[in-house]
């Protein structure tokens, strides 16, 4: 053996530093890559999980009863005032691009029939209402501020989410795009 | 190998010294004591920091955590601390590549000091030089019995003492306690597990902690799981201050086919546990459930009826003899915001409503009505007055939804760590050499552990062998007379 050929660690030292070097390598990468733990909702192009919930005479809407159809989720409650602000104009719209297969799916969170129902009729709302009882599904869509909405689109994936107050301009942009697909 | 480490650092490499490749520097990073103590000391410093620092999730704000902290600390420091991740410290990347590097700093000082120890132990030199048996601390020597075989009084009373021996070319090596060695590896075993329980949660399904409100009587879905808990009965204990002693929530688990599988009382440090997630007692809800509202008339002052109202899910209307109530406009959680009537929320905290009341006559008043405050009337000359008779509360409970894989886990790393405490303490490795030199018998002893009591064994063992040369030295009072 001439002195040039480098004298290595024993095989065993040189295996077990390659294999804690891929593990590295993969955690580092796998933590790296993975799906956020924290709760910011649905991102975008992913599916919009469905859910059943029940209107105020009790009767049962799924999400994927409007499948094929762009979808706007709407998530509120009577006492809170932006979501009464932007009410007006979610009708209009809703009014104006219904015969387009346009949906607007109202969520509200856990209030009385009462309390919707005055508030449906005040605002002359005509699109669905339903209930979440148990903030089941506001959980899963990661909802904080109210009122937030959600675009779900043709093929049922998020298109869009956006919280706090809605301008018309907006909101026609996201139906617009929903149904341009 | 640290000198050699030093030696490169320092110094111009010497020409027949090879050079170290990546992989053999790799190893003596890990193997380094001052590298381990160094990655524990960082470990322990960043464990602290997460601490402070509000962790996403726990603060309470309705803020997303994007922009919670520029919120919080500022624009620079808030967005500082969530893009490196200081906010989900346990799960973020550099944190478990810190443990990452803990766990291999462990596995590898651990290897390049137990494959020598291995060898040393389980493949022991059973004949040393004579002088190294002659000049142990532990010794004696004996004469044997002209004519019988030199070692076999020795090698006898060695197994009868449980010893491991081998008789070899007129040696005899004998040894017992080997685990006792392994101890400190034992330990770091059991260390690497409770490395691999903090580091689980990262895994999908691994980790969850979320909150739920349940009302009494009501079903909630417990999230990240297919079933459901029902709140039977929450219950508030309380000093006679009015300061809460305990609460607890009679709680029943449904499973997704409708069964009920379990039914425990939640209260503190009592969770429910139902495969792998612990329901904790962690706040509660207080609200008016219902209140039985009264006419009276207000001339006569004769009642004329009463109806119980639901505050929670009012109905429109209610029939009271020939009267009839309406509810036009209702505020759970009343306040009055730039003169309007507003509710605050939905939770039923102040109650207020627009009530109706249609007399047999057909003719309408209307009037507010408060549940907590009656005699509150906006109209004072209505022919009805409204009364509150009797008001119910309404609990609902909030749970804690907690979930950790790693429990388990860092329970067995911790059982494993007491073993290793176990060993290490109480199973001394004892070892013999014996040979044969001019007629005589010359035994040597070392042991890791307990050299007085080793010391007292050895001379039980000579004395029994030989007792004229071999008197018993420490002879405890009332013993072996």
């Amino acid at each position: 053996m001439s002195a040039a050929v480098a004298q290595r660690y024993p095989r065993y030292k040189r295996l077990t530093t390659v294999g804690v070097l891929l593990v590295a390598a993969l955690w580092v990468l796998y933590v790296l890559m993975r799906p956020s733990g924290t709760v910011e909702g649905i991102a975008n192009g992913t599916p919009a999980p469905d859910f059943e919930l029940k209107t105020t005479d009790g009767q049962t809407v799924k999400l994927s009863d409007f499948k094929g159809k762009p979808v706007m989720l709407n998530f509120f409650a009577t006492w809170c005032p932006p979501c009464r602000a932007e009410m007006p104009a979610l009708q209009e719209v809703y009014k104006e691009y219904e015969a387009q297969g346009f949906v607007i799916l109202a969520v509200n969170l856990n209030e009385s029939n009462l309390a919707i129902q005055a508030f449906r009729d005040k605002l002359g709302l005509t699109f669905p209402i339903v209930i979440d009882k148990t903030d089941e599904v506001s959980r899963t869509y990661g909802i904080v501020p109210l009122p937030t909405s959600y675009f779900v689109g043709k093929d049922g994936k998020v298109v869009g989410k956006w919280t706090g107050e809605i301008s018309k301009e907006k909101l026609v942009s996201y139906v617009k795009q929903m149904i341009a697909q | 190998m640290d000198e050699q480490v030093v030696t490169e650092e320092t110094t111009a490499p010497e020409p027949e010294k090879p050079s170290k490749d990546f992989l053999d520097r790799t190893w003596d990073f890990f193997a380094s004591v001052p590298v381990a103590v160094v990655l524990l000391f960082i470990v322990a410093a960043a464990s602290v920091a997460g601490t402070l620092v509000p962790q996403e999730g726990m603060y309470s704000d309705w803020r997303t955590p994007s922009e919670f902290y520029p919120f919080r600390y500022g624009a620079f420091w808030g967005n500082l601390l969530w893009k490196t991740g200081m906010t989900r410290m346990y799960t973020s990347w550099w944190f478990m590549g810190l443990l990452f590097m803990v766990g291999a700093s462990l596995i590898i000082c651990s290897l390049e000091r137990f494959i020598p120890l291995w060898k040393a132990v389980q493949r022991p030199n059973i004949a040393p030089p004579s002088s190294f048996v002659k000049h142990l601390k532990n010794r004696f020597e004996y004469k044997p019995v002209a004519g019988a075989e030199a070692l076999a009084p020795l090698a006898a009373a060695l197994k009868s003492a449980h010893y491991t021996v081998v008789q070899k070319d007129g040696r005899i090596y004998a040894d017992k306690g080997r685990w006792g060695r392994w101890g400190p590896y034992i330990l770091h075993i059991g260390l690497i597990f409770i490395l691999v329980g903090a580091m689980v949660r990262v895994f999908p399904g691994a980790y969850m902690d979320q909150f739920i409100w349940v009302q009494d009587g009501e079903i909630a879905k417990v999230p990240g799981a297919n079933w459901f808990v029902r709140n039977d009965k929450f219950t508030l204990e309380t000093y006679e201050n009015g300061q809460p002693k305990a609460y607890k929530t009679q709680a029943v688990i449904i499973e997704a086919d409708g069964t009920e599988s379990k039914e425990h009382t939640i209260s503190m440090n009592l969770p429910l546990q139902h495969k792998w997630i612990e329901l904790y007692q962690s706040s509660y809800k207080n609200e008016v459930g219902t209140a039985v509202v009264s006419l009276t008339d207000r001339a006569t002052k004769q009642q004329i009826g009463t109806f119980t109202l639901d505050l929670h899910q009012p109905e429109t209307a209610y029939k009271v003899g020939a009267y009839t109530v309406k509810i036009n406009e209702y505020f759970p959680d009343f306040g009055l915001e730039g003169g309007k009537p507003v509710s605050r929320s939905s939770q039923v905290n102040n109650p207020g409503a627009v009530l109706e009341v249609i007399g047999p006559d057909g003719k309408a008043y209307k009037n507010w009505y408060f549940v907590a405050y009656p005699e509150m009337e906006f109209d004072p000359t209505t022919p009805v007055t409204l009364g509150t008779e009797e008001v119910t509360e309404r609990y609902t409970t909030g749970l804690k939804v907690k979930k950790d894989l790693g429990i388990p886990v860092i329970w067995f790393g911790l059982i494993v760590v007491s073993l290793s405490v176990c060993v290490t303490f109480y199973l001394p490795h004892r070892r013999y050499w014996a040979l044969v030199e001019d007629g005589r018998v010359f035994v040597g002893g070392w042991t890791n552990r307990n050299q007085t009591s080793f010391g007292d064994e050895m001379n039980r063992l000579a004395n029994r062998i030989d007792p004229k040369n071999n008197p018993l030295q420490t002879v405890v009072e009332g013993e072996e007379r």
